[in-house]
């Protein structure tokens, strides 16, 4: 397993998604398929998305990646990407979609706006999160806990006029600053995929073009992404190969992919993603066809490619023994929604919300002594409206006469000191009464810029 | 039953096997290039599964294993070897015996979503079988006291002496009494019976007031109900339903015609966790309130632990292990099951396993490996005694050398590299340095060591490389190097196997008893002269530290 979790905290993450929203619209309905969900990835992390079909949980690596086709689009929310490299490029690009922060600075003060904000009734939840939303925005930025840059992701800055919702690139001096992603055109999104974000899917053949020799392919990432050309480049991809353990790397070069196993076909592509040199890999299902032996190779591969780069990973699967190898930190999706969010231990020793302790307590092996396998009654309901209510709740072993009538937000349920730990549940905080716990969520009630 | 199966099977007992497979071997003579070896699918497998016993089968994609089950209920035929079925060889049944036969042996096939006809209703897939089959045939048991000979007419046709008939009539007292099978919807009411007696024989028309279409509609609902699902879903179509409910139409179609044994192949591996749970328990009770036997395949060894009373272990067509699930899953002795098993991720991440990985993929079925099947990834293959003391490191170049060598002759028989060939063009070798390099060189390429490359001819560059192995095994290798780039790579190959092959890739091992509970294992290792699997791995796994 990668790094551990408290070292990565602490930095600034690598992509930030808050509140995103994606959507399908049909006639007949429109379908919250990612509803509102908010997480963050580190470098060198591993964040393991796991739930079953319906999830949300491929939708939510598409709308990443800007691969969500029509009838969806991403309805709200944002994806915030901190490579330097990619702000970088992008700016230098999209001149008039960048903000610089130095220029916001000289003519603005941050606590000044937040007093605006507050005159004229804004918001400030998304600001740094909810554990800070009930103090004095003033003084948190004399306390330098929000900054302007906080100011401009949060979308505040837009809502007073200072910048504009189409300036999605927000430089930093130094090199900091990040991408908005879900603000980019499709030209702008080729630039940020591979280079920035590469993603590799459960069927490798996706990814690989049957009529070029896996080398070709490889090279023509190679020369885009590294500028290599002839025979620098050949000898890069045979690097590469060799470095995502194909054996006679020399010889498979010039195969074509239908003469790769599938195991190798994977590699293969992962070996294209990596020509691309991208700071973060999102892997959706990337072992989900493979045999148990393949599997185990493969999972092994990604945690020493992503020891070696300090690659940031964003891996969903069903399979929760998967998870437990490969994640440090879990996000668990159900309909639409994150319901818990946990590092890996926690999820797994001490899950809190009942519908994460449904699934484990379902998978074979969790009760030897059992003949019977425990089970969830009834399905994944579709999530088609906005949700007043917990959308688990008619399958929930717990649920009560409020789960019908509020709607859970993530509340701190954390054991452990150093753990951030968080479920979506209205028996949660555990400390407070039935009553209180109730009344905690329906006034945290998410989405108060939605009306 | 025909004449020809009672003949075949007149000691039918309640307690031996149901199923029982001797030699069976399923061969594939599909296409591929001018004269291609056939594909090995199932290459010579004994085991037995007993009544009302779950004998689970696992192994990966290309061991066989679902072959293997479409061979037991007669949709592959077998190249050799009988396959028992209550004493019966039914791989040497036809025509309409087998088609009598096949209402006893059903398969679940993995993929509820392209194994359903998706322009017929619910209703109309689980029926289909009951209308191939004529379901009901209203086969008559006659129970005369005094023993005569019986004829049936009419609606009715006489029932073989081991069905379960749907109608009884038993002929002591005045009148007939007559019975009528629970799987009918129907009650004895429905049945008339005229029985004309002769002093040795016994003649009964039978006349049936109910529809065999009404009674087939009727038998629909009631599987529909064993299943778990409604009487509603009887007019719907597969698209509406979710993947879960698709197996249940999948399982309720397959229990149609009352069968004793069925093949469940990968029956949850498309479902979610919490849907393969329910599917998972359905199958449980249907199999104690029918009595059935299962053949559960299997790639998900947590299902197979969970539901299989034993466990068969495939690898290229032939059975590596085979026992009680239990006692396989906590000490495997073949190194293959304890290389499967080692490779499942577990549900937690506190586990704190030594994995051992498979390096590679299982060779082609077509061309598979002499002696053991196992013996080209075998982490704790048996070595020549002179080179059991080398390191990891050394044996594992040998072994990925090897099968370069391997997989390069392979190719040279493809259409592409035979072109070549004979035009006398470059067939792949030439730049085998590099590829001795990076097979033998232990912290990377020279690249790594800081070597200028202007400073490389060939043979210091292998030297270099072979400068990390054992010394023990330089020579050899080195010779088969230089072999190989002398154009000679058959006997390069062949010397790499003289010195570095045993008993593993020369000899096929025998299915050794392991356990007090009769478990087997193909594996050399069982023989005296050498350590057991489990002190090889440890071996193994503590010279890795
Ligand atoms: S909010 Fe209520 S229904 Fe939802 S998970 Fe918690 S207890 Fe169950
Ligand atoms: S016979 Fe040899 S190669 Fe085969 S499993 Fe046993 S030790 Fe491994």
């Amino acid at each position: 397993m990668a790094t551990p979790v408290s070292q990565t905290t602490t930095e600034s993450p690598l992509l930030s998604v808050r509140d995103l929203q994606t959507s399908f619209f049909t006639d007949k309905e429109t379908i919250r398929a990612v509803d509102r969900i908010s997480f963050d990835i580190h470098r060198g992390e591993t964040v393991g998305i796991v739930g079953e079909s319906g999830s949300g949980k491929s939708v939510t690596a598409r709308s990443i990646m800007g691969l969500v086709d029509s009838p969806g689009r991403i309805v709200g929310g944002s994806v915030q990407f901190s490579d330097a490299d990619t702000v970088e490029r992008l700016a230098e690009e999209y001149p008039d979609q960048t903000i610089d922060l130095a220029d916001i600075r000289a003519e603005h003060d941050p606590a000044t706006l937040i007093e605006q904000l507050q005159s004229r009734g804004a918001d400030l939840t998304r600001l740094n999160g909810p554990e800070l939303a009930d103090r004095d925005p003033v003084e948190l930025v004399r306390e330098k806990a929000i900054t302007m840059s906080d100011l401009v992701a949060g979308g505040y800055t837009d809502q007073l006029g200072i910048t504009d919702e189409d300036e999605y690139i927000v430089r930093e001096a130094d090199g900091g600053g990040f991408v908005d992603i879900t603000g980019a055109s499709e030209a702008a999104y080729r630039k940020i995929r591979g280079r920035g974000i590469a993603m590799i899917f459960q069927d490798p053949l996706t990814s690989l073009n049957p009529v070029y020799t896996v080398g070709n392919q490889i090279k023509e990432a190679i020369r885009l992404h590294q500028g290599l050309q002839g025979d620098e480049a050949h000898q890069e991809a045979i690097r590469l190969l060799e470095s995502v353990s194909i054996p006679d790397a020399h010889r498979r070069v010039d195969e074509y992919p239908h003469e790769f196993s599938g195991g190798m076909r994977q590699r293969a592509v992962i070996a294209m993603a990596l020509a691309c040199k991208p700071q973060l890999l999102i892997c959706d299902e990337p072992t989900t066809a493979l045999d148990v032996t393949i599997q185990a190779q493969i999972l092994e591969l990604l945690m020493e490619i992503q020891e070696d780069r300090d690659l940031a990973i964003m891996f969903i699967t069903h399979d929760m023994g998967v998870i437990a190898e490969i994640a440090d930190q879990v996000n668990v999706m159900y309909s639409g929604e994150l319901v818990e969010k946990a590092p890996v231990e926690s999820v797994f020793g001490a899950p809190k919300h009942p519908y994460t302790q449904g699934l484990l307590e379902s998978i074979p092996g969790r009760h030897p002594d059992e003949d019977r396998l425990r089970t969830i009654e009834g399905d994944v309901p579709t999530p088609n409206e906005e949700p007043t209510y917990c959308r688990f709740a008619p399958r929930c072993p717990k649920a009560f006469d409020a789960c019908d009538v509020v709607h859970p937000v993530n509340v701190d349920v954390t054991d452990d000191e150093d753990d951030t730990h968080t479920a979506a549940c209205l028996l949660y905080p555990e400390e407070l009464s039935e009553n209180d716990a109730v009344n905690h969520h329906r006034e945290r009630g998410d989405g108060g810029d939605e009306q | 039953m025909s004449e020809l199966l009672e003949e075949d099977s007149p000691t039918r007992t309640d307690d031996g096997p149901l199923v029982e497979v001797n030699g069976l071997k399923t061969y594939y003579d599909t296409g591929g290039l001018f004269g291609s070896n056939p594909v090995k699918a199932v290459d010579g497998v004994d085991f037995a599964i007993d009544r009302g016993e779950t004998l689970g089968l696992v192994g990966e994609s290309g061991s066989g294993k679902t072959t293997l089950g479409r061979t037991l209920v007669q949709l592959e035929s077998a190249t050799e070897g009988e396959v028992l079925f209550d004493g019966t060889d039914v791989t040497t049944l036809s025509g309409s015996d087998l088609k009598n036969w096949r209402r006893e042996a059903q398969i679940v096939f993995q993929d509820p979503e392209s194994s359903l006809n998706h322009r017929m209703t619910i209703g109309e897939i689980i029926r289909e079988p009951l209308d191939v089959h004529g379901w009901p045939n209203f086969s008559v048991a006659v129970n005369d006291p005094d023993d005569r000979s019986v004829s049936v007419s009419g609606d009715g046709t006489r029932a073989e002496p081991n069905d379960a008939a749907d109608i009884t009539v038993e002929l002591a007292g005045a009148a007939p009494t007559i019975a009528v099978r629970d799987a009918l919807a129907m009650t004895a009411d429905s049945v008339d019976v005229s029985v004309s007696e002769q002093s040795s024989s016994v003649s009964v028309s039978v006349s049936v007031a109910v529809s065999k279409d009404q009674l087939r509609r009727a038998r629909v609902r009631e599987l529909l109900e064993t299943v778990g699902l409604r009487e509603e879903h009887y007019y719907r179509y597969p698209h509406q339903f979710s993947g879960g409910q698709r197996q249940r139409v999948g399982i309720a179609r397959s229990l149609a015609l009352e069968p004793e044994f069925v093949v469940l192949d990968e029956p949850v591996s498309a479902l979610d966790v919490s849907v393969q749970a329910k599917i998972l328990n359905l199958l449980d009770d249907l199999q104690s309130e029918f009595g059935l036997t299962y053949l559960f395949i299997a790639h998900d060894l947590s299902v197979v632990r969970h539901i299989c009373d034993r466990v068969a272990v495939m690898y290229l067509g032939h059975i590596m292990e085979i026992g009680e699930t239990e006692e396989l899953f906590q000490n495997p002795e073949n190194p293959y099951t304890y290389s499967l098993l080692s490779a499942i991720p577990e549900p937690d991440p506190t586990a704190d396993r030594e994995r051992v990985t498979l390096r590679g993929t299982p060779p082609s079925p077509r061309d598979p490996p002499s002696g053991c099947p196992f013996s080209t990834r075998c982490p704790v293959k048996i070595r020549p005694k002179e080179f059991r003391d080398v390191d990891e490191h050394t044996w594992e170049s040998v072994e990925t050398l090897r099968e370069i060598l391997r997989e390069r002759e392979d190719r040279e028989m493809g259409v592409r590299d035979h072109a070549k060939a004979l035009l006398g063009l470059e067939t792949g070798f030439e730049d085998f340095v590099d590829v001795a390099e990076e097979v033998f060189t232990r912290n990377g390429s020279l690249d790594a060591k800081g070597v200028e490359t202007a400073e490389r001819t060939d043979a210091a560059r292998i030297d270099g490389a072979l400068d990390d192995v054992d010394p023990v095994a330089r020579e050899p290798l080195k010779e088969a190097i230089e072999l190989v780039l002398a154009d000679k790579e058959t006997q390069a190959h062949e010397l790499l196997i003289e010195t570095f092959e045993s008993d593993c890739g020369e000899q096929s091992p025998e299915h050794h008893t392991v356990s007090d509970s009769g478990r087997t294992s193909y594996c050399h290792r069982h023989r005296t002269e050498f350590d057991d699997t489990a002190v090889a791995f440890d071996d193994l796994l503590s010279s890795a530290e």
